[in-house]
């Protein structure tokens, strides 16, 4: 298994740009990131957006049964559930909403799972199960009908990922910052941070504990890049900080 | 007595002296005229914008609801230097603040304009001038904000006084064309202006401007359905009222609606300002 995900790691890696193309216009999706026939919630999410234009906005959203948040500050996607769904979160934008960074939509959902492939390839390397996680994420194409009226700028495709249960805000914030937060997450975070190059996940509310004990990368969608570590060093106590810091600095 | 004639023609004429503004801008305070003077003037206006819509017009001009709340609130600085008869020079700029439900904040610099009016042609009551304005980007593009391209713009303008009911009255028309090098598309622009003098210190105007886009615009992703679209066209109407304070100093305020569009909000707003000139 673990030979089976290097592997495809190396052919989406090495053999990436030769499968799909960088920003543009219209992005090409390698099958690899697309959800399969098979998932078991595939069928039913073809019955459920074949219905109605359920991303032209918030309320057609809710009518079709999701719950969801504010758009996210920067971003501005949406993060939504749906009780049919159970397990699942669902990542999109609507039909209302112009494109972010004009760019199209499923630019932005390869780039979250490429970073999740890495996160995944980081704890198999490193043998990190205990501590960290990353869910599995799948693009979904939305059915051709019904369209959005024009004038709207329509999405073609939404994020579906496992849903990791995670603990609430507040419970998240106090176990960052207290010793509860053992010096093994804390080494297997800075490990993965230094192997994907998450420049986002610095910060807990972007590496949330869920409900199993593990800390969850949930925003992938920036690798490659450097990252500030300083930025979790204040969000800690003061026995984790010095540890945190002898990392960074000394390269334990 | 050169002095006294030219003192009297300046009084009658005051509030068109006002109008020298180019008004590339949309939803700004002011219409244009031809008339230029009086020599070595300077006009400024620093003014406050606010438009707010729910519904826009698609390519088709069908009106749509945007789902999505959308306010706009602009600041902005507009200066006149007549330098003598016949040439006067434009400058303006400012800064717009929007606020939109689905897709956030935007803020930043607008795109300033620098424009230079030619007087061709001045009879006692009318007037004839050409205008170029150059759009200077002042960044890269930013949604609803600026377009962070170069363009110019040739423009005529004609305006002629005239007596109504023993007010003095004008109107001023223009017709221009405003070129971009493919993002946006070019724009035929065009407005008519009636304006009133109420008494000796208030004066009220009334401006309807089209703004024709040509639809050769690269538009690629940077669609916008309310403002900023690479292809747009609007209609819209506005009534202002000016009311001099002091000698150097008058107050403005108006509002503006949306009649008609495509690729291009509905609603409306106002505007309030105030006039210096010496």
């Amino acid at each position: 298994m673990v030979y089976g995900l290097f592997f495809k790691l190396l052919v989406i890696i090495f053999l990436g740009p030769l499968c799909f193309s960088q920003a543009s216009a219209n992005e090409v999706i390698p099958n690899a990131f697309l959800i399969p026939d098979s998932h078991p919630i595939k069928a039913q999410l073809d019955e459920l957006f074949s219905c109605s234009r359920v991303i032209l906005n918030l309320k057609t959203l809710a009518r079709a049964g999701f719950v969801f948040s504010k758009p996210r500050p920067f971003t501005h996607l949406i993060v939504a559930k749906h009780p049919a769904f159970p397990g699942y979160l669902f990542k999109l934008y609507l039909d209302a909403q112009r494109y972010h960074k004009n760019k199209p939509e499923e630019y932005f959902w390869m780039q979250r799972i490429e970073g999740a492939l890495l996160v995944r390839h980081a704890i198999t390397i490193y043998q990190l199960q205990d501590y960290v996680k990353v869910p599995q994420k799948w693009i979904y194409q939305l059915p051709k009908k019904p369209k959005a009226h024009k004038g709207y700028m329509t999405k073609k495709f939404i994020l579906v990922e496992e849903d990791m249960n995670l603990l609430s805000d507040k419970e998240n914030e106090w176990l960052w910052s207290t010793s509860n937060t053992s010096k093994e997450h804390l080494y297997a975070v800075y490990l993965v941070l230094k192997y994907a190059g998450l420049s986002d996940c610095a910060k807990p509310d972007n590496i949330p504990f869920s409900s199993d004990g593990r800390i969850a990368f949930i925003d992938t969608q920036t690798h490659g890049q450097e990252v500030p570590y300083k930025d979790l060093e204040s969000c800690l106590c003061p026995e984790n900080q010095n540890f945190w810091h002898q990392l960074v600095f000394r390269d334990f | 007595m050169l002095k006294k004639t030219f003192r009297l023609l300046f009084s009658f004429l005051f509030p068109l002296f006002f109008a020298q503004k180019a008004f590339s801008y949309i939803d700004e305070p002011y219409h244009e005229t031809a008339f230029i003077g009086p020599p070595q003037t300077f006009y400024g206006l620093t003014y406050y914008s606010y438009y707010h819509t729910n519904r826009f017009w698609n390519q088709q001009g069908r009106k749509l609801p945007t789902f999505n709340q959308f306010r706009r609130h602009s600041y902005r600085l507009d200066m006149e230097y007549d330098i003598n008869c016949r040439h006067a020079l434009f400058m303006k700029g400012g800064y717009t603040m929007t606020e939109e439900q689905l897709n956030g904040r935007s803020r930043g610099l607008e795109d300033p304009e620098a424009s230079w009016q030619y007087l061709f042609l001045r009879q006692v009551d009318s007037a004839f001038s050409g205008k170029l304005t150059t759009m200077i980007p002042i960044g890269q593009p930013k949604s609803s904000v600026r377009y962070g391209q170069w363009g110019i713009e040739l423009k005529l303008l004609y305006s002629r006084c005239f007596d109504c009911m023993r007010h003095n009255c004008w109107v001023d028309t223009t017709l221009g064309y405003r070129l971009y090098a493919g993002f946006p598309s070019d724009q035929i622009r065009a407005s008519f202006s009636l304006g009133t003098a109420i008494n000796s210190f208030s004066w009220l105007i009334s401006s309807t401007k089209l703004y024709y886009g040509l639809s050769n615009g690269d538009s690629k992703l940077r669609r916008n359905n309310i403002c900023f679209n690479p292809n747009f066209r609007l209609l819209t109407t506005q009534i202002q009222g000016i009311v001099k304070i002091y000698e150097i100093f008058s107050l403005t305020a108006g509002g503006f609606l949306h009649l008609w569009g495509e690729n291009s909000g509905a609603g409306g707003g106002f505007y309030n300002g105030l006039w210096i000139i010496f």
